[in-house]
């Protein structure tokens, strides 16, 4: 009865495994982008995570525990999560705006990072998503180039926040 | 207590609040810089009500008028903000903060107007932000259980989950006296406000009733329940009582919720001394030793033991007013106060307990520095996170209420 309280999460994950069966990745990653968009505008402004000279870093991934407990529940790196990784890769390639990207360690960074976003642009920041990482052994730490350039940083300087955090990222005051 | 110092006190922290207040209206928790250099809507509206204490009303007004329109779209405060108001929390839900809010715009509504209130009070500035008035009061409302007619929240004044997730004593009251507030500023703009009264009412009675121990004869911390809209609260997962002494069992009388000379405050506030006056350093600590979240060591904190202070001078207790404010004069360090102290030995032990569960951050890092090279560190002292702006604040309120009593006497 008491994990019956927590199934929702999981149940939100199995949703996401059956939607890329059902509709695909593309769409499937639109409607993970549209809710954290969504849920964005029911905050208003704001600017998530620990200052550090002029970027911001997370130190927990605010989903990992979940994540890790699908893993533990469904076996390692469900087929479709891997689809729509796959997906946002190959479409970020060939994205001229590639910069403006999540660094995708796993399928939330879409939500996470589309309701990181809009909430900043609500207080007029532009958003880079530089890097993240998933606390489960073997997994890649996930980089966008283009927005670490961008930020003027090099690989091995977000690599020493990562060691304390979970995602790296840098606001940039619009004009 | 030396009259001389508690003055030059007195004025420095006018001088801080002052200083530590940004153009854009927001009183730094602690000065840039420095450990907290954010908003946060607590210790925000505790430095209005400080500035209202100390007739710097231009001050409180411009702090209003910055968390006003920092209120998040459901009506929210947020746990801190930026210089320019974004939401920079980090935290849950911590609702006394939309309390706090409302009871200071209350204040302040009543400081403008003063003696001469129906020409004078402040209503076009109420009357500006009556959205963000209604707004905040609705988010109280959506917060509360109907079953128990107490407001739910994650973290209230020591942002402790373990003993502050579900119906807590500070958080309720500050909501409480919000509502209140709110109905006071209704009123006087005219507006229907008797739904507001009637829930505020409802929440009174519930904090009467439920957080308040007969047979302890005392105000307890809080009563833990995980959901806020667990029905029957019986059957919630947390379901269960924090009785263990707390500071802030004293909210209900600070807020007005109740009278000062009322016997359920008098005796709470009895065990609150006996059991939290820190017989090594003096002061008043938040709460019990063993709760063991004590950053850079256990000890009494400056701003609680103001505020404790408040109820001696309200009942005419001169003697413990006097050793209260007077231990906090005693504690500044060129006219300074620091959030807390402790010693040298229970800073070790502190760090002792977190190096070895491995839950100390790096953030800790920087203070640790700070206590170490502090010029008091030589005396046995840890003086943590120095200055800290909300003590300064609590000073100002807490020895403009003794001069009133015991001056003008």
């Amino acid at each position: 009865m008491i994990r019956l309280g927590s199934m929702l999460p999981q149940a939100f994950m199995v949703g996401i495994t059956e939607l890329v069966k059902m509709v695909g990745p593309e769409k499937t990653c639109i409607l993970l982008s549209r809710m954290g968009k969504e849920l964005a505008e029911t905050q208003g402004q704001g600017l998530e995570g620990v200052p550090e000279n002029d970027l911001h870093y997370l130190p927990i991934c605010p989903f990992a525990d979940e994540i890790i407990r699908f893993v533990d529940l469904f076996g390692e790196r469900p087929e479709e999560f891997q689809v729509i990784v796959k997906y946002v890769a190959e479409k970020e390639a060939g994205n001229k705006d590639k910069v403006e990207c999540p660094a995708m360690a796993s399928i939330l960074c879409l939500l996470h990072n589309a309701y990181r976003k809009k909430r900043a642009e609500m207080a007029g920041f532009e958003t880079l998503h530089l890097a993240s990482k998933l606390s489960i052994a073997g997994a890649k730490l996930a980089y966008n180039e283009e927005a670490i350039e961008k930020a003027g940083k090099t690989k091995q300087e977000v690599d020493r926040i990562l060691e304390k955090g979970a995602c790296v990222f840098k606001f940039i005051k619009k004009e | 207590m030396d009259i001389i110092a508690a003055e030059k006190l007195f004025k420095n922290c006018m001088k801080i609040l002052k200083e530590n207040q940004h153009q854009n209206g927001g009183f730094y928790a602690s000065p840039p810089g420095t450990r907290y250099p954010f908003i946060y809507p607590r210790d925000h509206s505790i430095c209005i009500l400080g500035a209202i204490a100390a007739d710097m009303l231009n001050e409180a007004k411009r702090g209003l008028e910055f968390m006003l329109a920092a209120q998040k779209p459901s009506g929210e405060f947020s746990q801190r903000y930026d210089v320019d108001g974004n939401d920079t929390s980090y935290k849950d839900l911590q609702i006394d903060g939309n309390g706090l809010v409302l009871y200071a715009l209350n204040q302040y509504l009543k400081a403008t107007g003063g003696l001469f209130f129906d020409t004078l009070a402040d209503r076009a500035f109420c009357l500006q932000y009556w959205e963000a008035i209604e707004k905040a009061v609705d988010f109280i409302l959506q917060n509360k259980n109907d079953e128990i007619n107490l407001i739910h929240t994650i973290n209230s004044i020591h942002e402790y989950p373990a003993y502050e997730h579900g119906f807590e004593i500070y958080a309720n009251s500050t909501c409480c006296a919000g509502l209140f507030g709110a109905v006071e500023i209704g009123e006087a703009l005219n507006k229907d406000v008797e739904e507001w009264r009637e829930q505020a009412e409802l929440v009174r009675q519930s904090i009467l009733e439920r957080l308040y121990s007969p047979r302890r004869r005392s105000f307890i911390k809080c009563i833990r329940v995980k959901y806020k809209s667990s029905d029957p609260i019986g059957y919630d997962a947390f379901a269960s009582s924090v009785i263990d002494v707390d500071a802030v069992e004293y909210a209900p009388a600070h807020f007005g919720l109740i009278k000062e000379t009322d016997l359920r405050n008098i005796k709470t506030v009895q065990r609150i001394n006996k059991m939290l006056w820190d017989e090594e350093l003096g002061g008043l600590n938040r709460y019990p030793e063993l709760w063991d979240r004590n950053n850079g060591g256990y000890g009494p904190w400056l701003h609680f033991t103001c505020q404790l202070s408040n109820h001696y001078t309200a009942i005419g207790d001169q003697d413990m007013a006097e050793k209260y404010l007077g231990w906090v004069v005693e504690m500044a360090h060129e006219n300074l106060l620091p959030e807390h102290i402790s010693t040298v030995e229970r800073f070790e032990m502190w760090l002792e307990d977190y190096t070895n569960a491995k839950i100390l951050r790096d953030s800790k890092l920087t203070m640790i520095e700070n206590i170490r090279s502090h010029p008091k560190w030589k005396e046995g002292f840890a003086y943590v996170t120095m200055p800290l702006i909300w003590p300064h604040a609590e000073f100002i309120r807490a020895y403009t209420n003794y001069k009133h009593k015991f001056y003008t006497d």
